[in-house]
């Protein structure tokens, strides 16, 4: 198979989403609703489809999933969540309309987050994790109220979740991951904390997850999956180190995930696509700089036209 | 009339004709299997111990055997004698049941998988054969490295050695790829212990746990052709289901084989007459001792697999009464298994013996033998003084088993041809074979019909 | 969807699917709308608890409803119950997402529900919740959901006990890597269970003993690991961390020898090591990097420990890299070019 980049396809695959409501999968997952409104959205604009992004749809959607506390739940008449809420701060900041919700109110719900050691729960219920907290400094820097963070304490715990191998684990004493690296190094590139690790060190550990196919796995001895294109890149990114992997095969590894026939990517070749593996596997071929694609901001996972224009 | 005539007639249930039994009646065939014995399997079988005792006694009275093809004719079985030590000890313990002749079930052959496929595996009960050690020339005992964990976890290796042995695992295992395949094919022909030394440069020792351990040949001189494709499935085996590399069915492996097949045969349809004696065999019919005549298109009246006899084996069953825990080793919290296998290289021995012994012991745990008795089988080439090997081998076990020594309860030794002595899966084969002459086809040898797709 | 093979799915004739399908959406939809109904209005009735169950056996991600769950059992069942009764409730939480973690396990709100189950027990089996792990463990050694919930068991178990688990945790990492020595997750572990148990050690003296002899042991089982497997990551990793190679600000070299002179030697004998292997593996690209790696380590404690040889040497093997490893060629070029700027200076 050529395999060429579908671009039209894709975007045919994104507008079908829409339709998606006949299929028993769209009700399961609406725990994943916004996640997927921004998973989406993001996919269309890197395709240079913002214009297709119903606006007003999106924002109301996004408007009714406010809840009381300040903060999103991932649909009406669920709980609100921090990971809801930093998807939803995206795409309202990508669409624009962040003038339309009360941001204060926002920034407070996430701010009363933060647990005394710096780290921060997901919900009211606890739970916490370094995904969490970056969640919580992206969207606070969005909104531009970063500064009610304790950001010293949120330094210092990120810090603690840094492991000998060069890389961030869920928490302190977890085992290093991809999906981790990222958010722990977006984060104090946010913070612009970044001169507190060894860049080469782990840049060491996130080239040592190109495995032979071209594509990246999230730790070792693990297979490769198209959306650490985007949890492994994005940090090599943020340090300047894309070089250290073999771009050609990764993009070609990419390529491999495409559904020739109905658009979209998945983890493997041959797996069914899906929305999310659709929207990483495009941002990870955004930041390798496809001609096809709109650049990409590796801290933040937004267009890097929307992270310029507010001066992020 | 009717019920005298059938499609295939099959003619004793070793191994070979149960599977090629249960395969024929899952095709829908008219099938009749008859056997002159009063159980199943033929030499594949066990043998009660009241019938092992029955059998001593004719042996010794008139030189003949009782059971249908133990004879001869077949170059098979050459000779079985039991010698009991302790009647009264030996009649007490209940439910005894000694195999004629055990063979090698691996965790990836041919019969496993065609027992999961069929799902006739569901008539048994499969459980792990753990520990594999050699007593080697340096008269020492040295654990037989069955995979990579082993040879991480071994103590006696060094760490060049370690390097080469995971070399020869990783060669076995990819060695019908280049480059591999170009030295298979210059060693193919020669001893094997010329590859082992010249490619690999594994020291004496190690040869002889890869030749004696891991192969488990009698035989020091076996060529490289022969000896790539047991290791192969060896090694293939380990880790399918577990640490281990060998199965063993409970009650008896054989046996439970064939008749698992049996009956899975006999839920198709199948009809099953044994203790029943062939008088005469036509192109169509088969008549019984007793005057029955029995018409099918089809007659199948093989033994066994046949193939040219080139070493006659000394095999020896010993029954033991005591603790003989040591001898089997716990490597899995939940899981308390006793068989082990024990491999003596020839050079250990004090006797000047040219073969090694190789020796199976089964637990009471494995339901062929009652509580604090064990089942030992041991095996070597037939010799002037091969009853020594097997002695001083028997010997160096029992001092495993310290402080106590188990009382020996009976003996029982058979001479046979090493045809006999290939794995199980030899049976599959030959099975397949014969289905193919019959139906010019594999597709549906023993292939469940589709089950539907689960919601 | 992660592993789920696009031919499988198209078998399916559509107009069948999606009449099935219909009547599916209908029945769950209509009772995802009634359980959130129902939290809306604050129901915290038994009838409203077993709605929970049911959607949640459809998904056991809809977190909301695991939420509504502990609303319930807080607010309308807990109230009226005796120690023993509300740990009644509770042993049936915990079995109720035991079962849900066979199909399951790496959900993290199964993990959630059952630590909130155990703190609102009045007599957590903590015990039962490591036998727990060790079977998740075992169907997958890297589920690091099982190795993140140990963890926290573990923790739970110290503090109800006042004593350390560490070197019992340690031990159970050692069975899990002689079963299976790429298991990394086992390797990070001792890691951080080695620098707890060298921290509990107050005494100055002792603790010089015990890291020398961590050392040593810890030495010799990389060894075979590496010369059993040299394609094997996890252990050239673990070896890099006991080299010193360690950047996190809490733990560097944790069990390097006190002095420069000895952890130059100790250097020195894991490179002559690497070298026995590397005439035996030339190809094998953890020992040409690991070669440059100690190389440099060993200058950069001593320059006059190492020679102009020695040092051409890491070229050749930086170059080597770049063929046998073209993935990374862009890393191994920085360091070919970092040793020749230290050879011209």
């Amino acid at each position: 198979m050529d395999p060429s980049f579908l671009k039209e396809t894709h975007i045919e695959y994104l507008k079908r989403l829409k339709e998606q409501d006949t299929r028993l999968e769209f009700w399961l997952t609406q725990h994943l609703h916004l996640s997927a409104v921004y998973w989406s959205c993001l996919s269309l604009w890197l395709l240079g489809k913002d214009n297709e992004i119903d606006r007003m749809a999106v924002v109301s959607f996004i408007k009714s999933c406010l809840t009381e506390s300040g903060g999103f739940a991932c649909y009406p008449g669920h709980d609100e969540h921090i990971t809801n809420t930093v998807y939803a701060v995206q795409v309202l900041l990508m669409l624009d309309a962040l003038n339309e919700v009360d941001t204060d109110r926002i920034a407070n719900y996430v701010v009363n987050l933060q647990n005394p050691d710096g780290s921060m729960r997901g919900d009211k219920w606890g739970e916490t994790d370094a995904r969490f907290l970056y969640a919580g400094i992206n969207c606070l820097s969005l909104m531009g109220k970063l500064h009610l963070l304790d950001q010293e304490k949120a330094t210092n715990w990120i810090l603690k979740c840094y492991n000998f191998d060069g890389g961030f684990g869920l928490c302190p004493g977890a085992e290093t991951h991809g999906a981790y690296v990222f958010t722990c190094v977006a984060a104090l590139a946010i913070l612009r904390k970044l001169d507190q690790i060894d860049e080469n060190f782990l840049g060491w550990w996130l080239s040592e997850r190109q495995v032979n196919s071209g594509g990246l796995n999230g730790r070792p001895e693990k297979l490769p999956d198209s959306c650490y294109s985007w949890w492994i890149l994005s940090p090599l990114a943020i340090i300047n180190k894309i070089d250290w992997i073999d771009r050609e095969k990764l993009i070609e590894f990419i390529k491999t995930c495409q559904d020739p026939d109905s658009g979209g990517f998945s983890d493997r070749k041959e797996d069914v696509a899906d929305v999310y593996h659709t929207c990483f596997s495009l941002a990870g071929l955004a930041l390798l700089g496809h001609p096809d694609l709109k650049p990409i901001d590796p801290r933040y996972c937004i267009p890097t036209e929307v992270s310029k224009k507010y001066g992020l | 009339m009717e019920e005298h005539k059938f499609d295939v007639i099959i003619i004793g249930t070793n191994l070979a004709n149960s599977i090629l039994a249960a395969a024929c009646s899952w095709e829908g065939q008219k099938v009749l299997h008859i056997d002159k014995n009063p159980f199943y399997g033929e030499l594949d079988g066990s043998l009660a111990l009241h019938d092992l005792l029955k059998l001593s006694d004719s042996c010794s009275s008139s030189n003949k055997f009782p059971f249908a093809n133990f004879d001869s004719e077949y170059s098979k079985l050459r000779s079985i004698h039991v010698q009991v030590y302790n009647s009264e000890e030996l009649l007490a313990a209940k439910s005894i049941s000694i195999q004629l002749i055990p063979r090698a079930l691996f965790a990836s052959g041919d019969l496993i998988k065609l027992l999961t496929r069929s799902h006739i595996y569901k008539y048994l009960e499969l459980k792990p054969v753990y520990a594999s050690e050699l007593y080697s020339y340096k008269k020492d005992w040295l654990s037989v490295p069955e995979s990579r964990s082993d040879i991480f976890t071994n103590k006696i290796l060094d760490l060049k050695s370690k390097r080469k042995v995971m070399r020869f695992v990783t060669f076995v295992l990819s060695s019908d790829q280049e480059p591999h395949a170009e030295i298979l094919e210059q060693y193919y022909e020669q001893p094997f212990k010329n590859l082992l030394s010249n490619h690999f440069g594994l020291s004496h020792e190690l040869r002889e746990c890869v030749i004696y351990g891991l192969c488990r040949s009698l035989r020091g001189d076996i060529l490289t052709k022969d000896a790539i494709t047991i290791i192969r499935k060896h090694i293939q085996s380990h880790g399918i289901y577990g640490n281990f590399s060998m199965l063993k069915a409970k009650y008896g492996t054989g046996s439970e084989l064939c008749q698992a097949f049996c009956r899975s045969a006999a839920v198709m349809g199948a009809t099953y007459m044994l203790s029943q004696e062939v008088r005469g065999i036509g192109q169509n019919t088969v008549t019984l001792e007793n005057g029955e005549v029995f018409h099918a298109k089809v007659i199948i009246d093989n033994k066994i697999e046949k193939g040219p006899s080139l070493f006659r084996i000394h095999q020896r069953c010993i029954v033991y009464k005591g603790d003989c825990r040591k001898l089997f080793k716990q490597r899995d919290v939940f899981l308390n298994m006793e068989s082990s296998h024990y491999s003596f290289s020839p050079a250990s021995l004090d006797v000047t013996n040219d073969a090694s012994v190789q020796c199976l012991i089964i637990g009471p745990q494995m339901g062929e033998c009652p509580r604090d008795h064990t089942i030992w089988y041991l095996r070597t080439l037939e010799s002037s003084n091969c009853d020594a090997a097997l002695l001083q081998a028997e010997n160096l076990l029992l001092q495993r088993c310290d402080p106590e020594h188990p009382t020996r309860l009976m003996q029982m030794d058979i001479e046979c041809d090493d045809t006999t002595l290939m794995d199980y899966d030899a049976a599959v084969l030959h099975a397949q074979s014969q289905f193919l002459d019959l139906f010019g086809s594999l597709d549906h040898f023993l292939v469940p019909e589709k089950e539907d797709e689960e919601e | 969807m992660h592993g789920v093979l696009r031919r499988n799915v198209k078998d399916v004739d559509p107009e069948v699917r999606m009449k099935k399908e219909r009547e599916k959406i209908k029945k769950y939809r209509a009772l995802l709308e009634n359980v959130l109904d129902r939290k809306k209005k604050k129901d915290y009735s038994k009838q409203a608890f077993d709605l929970t169950t049911e959607l949640l056996d459809w998904n056991p991600e809809t977190y909301s409803a695991w939420n509504y769950r502990r609303e319930i059992l807080l607010n309308g069942i807990f109230p009226n119950l005796t120690d023993a009764q509300k740990q009644d409730v509770l042993n049936n939480e915990l079995k109720y997402v035991t079962m849900k973690l066979k199909d399951h396990p790496k959900v993290y709100w199964l993990f959630n529900h059952r630590r909130w189950s155990l703190e609102n027990a009045p007599y957590p089996d903590w015990q039962s919740e490591l036998m727990l792990t060790e079977h998740l463990l075992i169907k997958d050694q890297r589920n690091f959901h099982a190795w993140h919930y140990r963890r926290y068991v573990v923790a739970a178990v110290e503090k109800t006990n006042g004593t350390s688990l560490a070197r019992r945790e340690l031990e159970y990492t050692r069975v899990a890597i002689e079963a299976d020595f790429s298991n990394f997750s086992a390797w990070h572990s001792r890691t951080k269970l080695l620098q707890t148990i060298l921290n509990e050690e107050s005494d100055e003296e002792q603790r010089e003993k015990l890291r020398s002899t961590f050392l040593s042991q810890e030495l010799d089982t990389i060894h075979q690991a590496i010369f059993t497997d040299p394609e094997d990551s996890s252990s050239w990793i673990y070896h890099r961390w006991l080299m010193g190679f360690c950047h996190a600000p809490n733990e560097n070299a944790l069990l390097l020898p006190p002095t420069k002179e000895q952890c130059a030697d100790l250097l020195r004998q894991e490179i002559n090591l690497i070298h026995e292997l590397y005439e035996m593996e030339p190809e094998n690209r953890w020992c040409c990097e690991l070669l440059i790696e100690y190389g440099r380590s060993l200058q950069r404690i001593n320059p006059q420990l190492v020679d102009g040889k020695e040092q051409e040497e890491w070229v050749q093997l930086a170059r080597k890299l770049q063929t046998i490893d073209p993935l990374r060629k862009g890393r191994y070029l920085q360091v070919q070019k970092e040793i020749e700027q230290v050879s011209t200076v």
